[in-house]
């Protein structure tokens, strides 16, 4: 795929572009900025970083930031007092609620089944850390799980080029 | 196996409620999932497509790319199309003017079983750990 000869997207689907939800909460900043955070909720975020990927200023990036700090959903740390960092409250149910929310819209759209996977993984995360919580306090050990990289490292597959790349 | 090793070596025993099946006669079957298709992707890759999965599947291609490079990810997008097929990720112009470029994502399993394989599809308990 050359970058001059790239296909044209089918009209049909261009009405769904850039609007968070399927526009069912319309077109506001704190909509984008929850979308974002939705969608990368490991990430740090900072007023600059949403201003850019949501196309909004960074004042009223930092008023939408500061209503989800407000709300829990966030929370808001002061490693150097002129840049805040927010990042995700990854206890808030809210949270995952609307992630499932975000996958329902593609289901709807487009006749998959991503939510259902995603509250089915959900599901069993849940049970999993639930039981596994009941054993730590009958052991005293503390449970740390399978991590995703070990996983990897003893699937034989190929991993290709994007497989270690670094950072994450 | 699967079971013993996610839950720490217990083997839960869930209380049989009245016409449900109990807790330890489903969680095997739950937790038995096969390995995601292939090909094979990365953790950071697996991370970019859930990332575009929760905005829809969509995403501008300076979005992608500022994700990307803020993501430290060296995730090139056209490197990807070519790499994966523009039947699993590719990238459309819109008919708009000024036209866009735009990543699409198409298959959806792939994208949602390597998210889930690396635990990205939905937020972690690993993360509540730090809090």
């Amino acid at each position: 795929m050359e970058e001059d000869n790239l296909p044209e997207l089918p009209s049909s689907v261009e009405e769904y572009i850039g609007v968070p939800y399927g526009g069912l909460f319309g077109e506001t900043v704190i909509t984008h900025v929850v979308r974002e955070i939705v969608a990368d909720p490991e990430r740090e975020f900072r007023p600059r970083y949403l201003a850019k990927m949501t196309g909004k200023s960074n004042v009223s990036v930092r008023d939408a930031l500061d209503k989800l700090v407000d709300q829990n959903i966030m929370t808001k740390e002061y490693m150097d007092p002129q840049r805040p960092v927010y990042r995700v409250n990854p206890g808030s149910k809210r949270l995952d609620a609307l992630t499932f929310l975000a996958y329902a819209v593609i289901d709807d759209r487009e006749g998959t089944h991503c939510m259902r996977d995603a509250v089915f993984e959900y599901c069993r995360r849940e049970v999993a850390f639930r039981f596994a919580g009941e054993h730590e306090r009958e052991k005293g050990v503390s449970y740390t799980g399978a991590s995703p990289r070990s996983l990897l490292r003893g699937s034989q597959a190929n991993p290709g080029r994007y497989a270690e790349s670094g950072g994450g | 196996m699967a079971v013993r090793r996610s839950l720490g070596g217990v083997r839960p025993g869930g209380r049989k409620e009245k016409g449900y099946p109990a807790l330890k006669e489903l969680l095997p079957v739950a937790l038995e999932r096969g390995d995601p298709p292939p090909p094979v992707v990365g953790y950071d890759l697996a991370r970019f497509l859930a990332w575009l999965k929760k905005r829809d599947g969509y995403c501008d291609y300076e979005e992608g790319e500022c994700y990307c490079r803020c993501a430290k990810t060296g995730i090139d997008l056209f490197g990807l199309v070519k790499e994966y097929g523009p039947g699993r990720i590719a990238i459309y112009r819109t008919n708009r003017t000024p036209s866009k470029k735009l990543v699409k994502l198409h298959d959806w399993n792939w994208a949602d079983a390597w998210a889930i394989y690396y635990g990205v599809e939905i937020p972690h308990h690993r993360h509540r750990k730090g809090m």
